[in-house]
């Protein structure tokens, strides 16, 4: 027993699970990512949960990140304004995800990067529903396995579908159900979650893999310089000054 | 400015048909105080929400008084994102819930500058159903829910033209003071060096934990 390494190895595993189920899937997705950003869009990218807003504002202003991205936050959909505020009421208030998509003018045209882990709650669904009724394309970062075996009956959206099921594409992060991961025979139940870990994996393999297909479509994506180094910040001004007031979160 | 000032010359003194109602929230919040509970108080819309700051924490003001201040109604977050939110079913008895020192016996203070918004109807039967002790200040509320004590402001029209801001805050700070002067022992905030004093540190100790946005 070594719940440092138990911990690491089963990251591992399930890294490797990603690499052999999902890399056929990636190429599509990742080459209609390319297209938006070579159309001159940004891709929306959304963690509609407490702990999967993370997601969006992980990929945000970040050294060697591509930078057409709109990540939302908003502050009703993450723990910054009271985790069980946004655990037990906010992400169950099903209609509040018509405000999030109409205030971002989400439209026509426009892709959309869902991450749910569990991919229940009813904004994560109710949210890609909207997105979909708007004319815009769903993608989500999520777990099938988890939704599917979720018993979270309270917390589920009033369709009763999961994210995978609303998604046009999807990509599984293979979060197992309960998300906690080692199980030691001295505690009573399993700790160490991997769901934000391995969303963020999946997230940042696909965004590589989109940058690397916008390169041999003969663009060249702006990614962001560190803001710390000397210069940095000059570098990503221009930038800044091309998406502020669209990005609500620059 | 001239007309403005006529305005309010004009509407200011109606508010003061509002006496007797006054009195008996005052009543009620000072028993409320004595009882060593929180006196709550929840703006419905993004303006009334955000009036809450010139009664929250202010020299002369009860320490006792504990702001429902939710980021759906915030317009640092977006001015029109928060009138999007006006609207929504089930999001004020989510935002509700959450506070936990939200206890039965309580008084709850709800302003709304739009009684008809369903944000503020759902506050009221929330709060009447959580068993609070209700006080509404609205214009020309609708009297649908039973055992609230409603401070009229008049017609909604009233208060067009600036005259929202004045209309509530004279409202709350007569009723807060008049409530402060039938406590006990009011617990107040010390105007004097506010909020630097040593009596506001013993003040600050006896809220910091109960009250969430202090």
């Amino acid at each position: 027993m070594e719940p440092f390494l138990d911990y690491l190895e089963t990251l591992k595993e399930l890294i490797d699970r990603v690499r052999d189920d999902e890399s056929p899937k990636v190429a599509e997705i990742a080459d209609l990512l390319a297209e938006q950003v070579l159309s001159g869009k940004l891709i929306y990218l959304w963690g509609p949960g407490g702990h999967s807003s993370i997601f969006s504002e992980d990929a945000m202003y970040r050294k060697g990140e591509l930078a057409a991205l709109c990540p939302i936050y908003d502050p009703n959909i993450s723990l910054s304004h009271g985790a069980a505020r946004e655990i037990n009421g906010m992400e169950r208030v099903e209609g509040f995800a018509r405000v999030v998509v109409e205030y971002h003018r989400i439209g026509p045209g426009d892709v959309v990067l869902f991450g749910s882990a569990y991919g229940i709650n009813p904004v994560a669904i109710q949210g890609a529903l909207e997105c979909k009724a708007k004319g815009a394309t769903v993608i989500a970062i999520t777990s099938p396995t988890f939704s599917d075996a979720s018993t979270y009956g309270g917390a589920r959206h009033s369709s009763g579908k999961s994210l995978y099921q609303v998604a046009d594409y999807y990509l599984d992060s293979k979060v197992p159900y309960g998300d906690a991961v080692l199980e030691y025979d001295m505690l009573e139940h399993k700790i160490s979650p991997v769901a934000t870990i391995m969303q963020a994996i999946v997230l940042k393999a696909l965004l590589a893999q989109t940058m690397v297909a916008i390169g041999k479509k003969g663009g060249n994506p702006f990614t962001w310089t560190n803001s710390l180094q000397a210069g940095g910040i000059e570098a990503n001004q221009e930038y800044i000054g091309r998406i502020w007031g669209k990005v609500k979160s620059m | 400015m001239e007309r403005y000032l006529s305005q309010a010359a004009a509407y200011l003194p109606s508010l003061g048909q509002n006496q007797k109602e006054i009195r008996q929230a005052a009543a009620l919040l000072a028993e409320t105080t004595n009882q060593n509970r929180l006196i709550h108080i929840f703006g419905a819309q993004p303006f009334t929400s955000s009036l809450i700051g010139t009664v929250f924490f202010r020299g002369g003001g009860l320490a006792n008084l504990n702001p429902i201040l939710d980021p759906s109604l915030d317009i640092a977050h977006g001015a029109w994102r928060s009138s999007l939110c006006r609207d929504l079913e089930g999001l004020a008895p989510c935002v509700l819930d959450y506070y936990e020192n939200i206890q039965p016996g309580d008084a709850i203070l709800l302003l709304s500058e739009d009684p008809s918004s369903r944000m503020f109807r759902e506050a009221v039967e929330h709060a009447l159903g959580k068993e609070l002790r209700v006080i509404v200040i609205a214009p020309l509320f609708q009297k649908t829910a039973e055992g609230c004590i409603f401070i009229d402001l008049g017609p909604a029209e009233n208060l067009a033209d600036g005259m929202m801001a004045a209309a509530f805050s004279i409202v709350l700070d007569v009723l807060l003071q008049k409530a402060a002067e039938g406590c006990k022992v009011p617990p107040l905030w010390q105007g004097r060096g506010f909020p630097k004093s040593s009596s506001n540190e013993k003040t600050l100790d006896a809220y910091l934990e109960r009250i969430r946005h202090l």
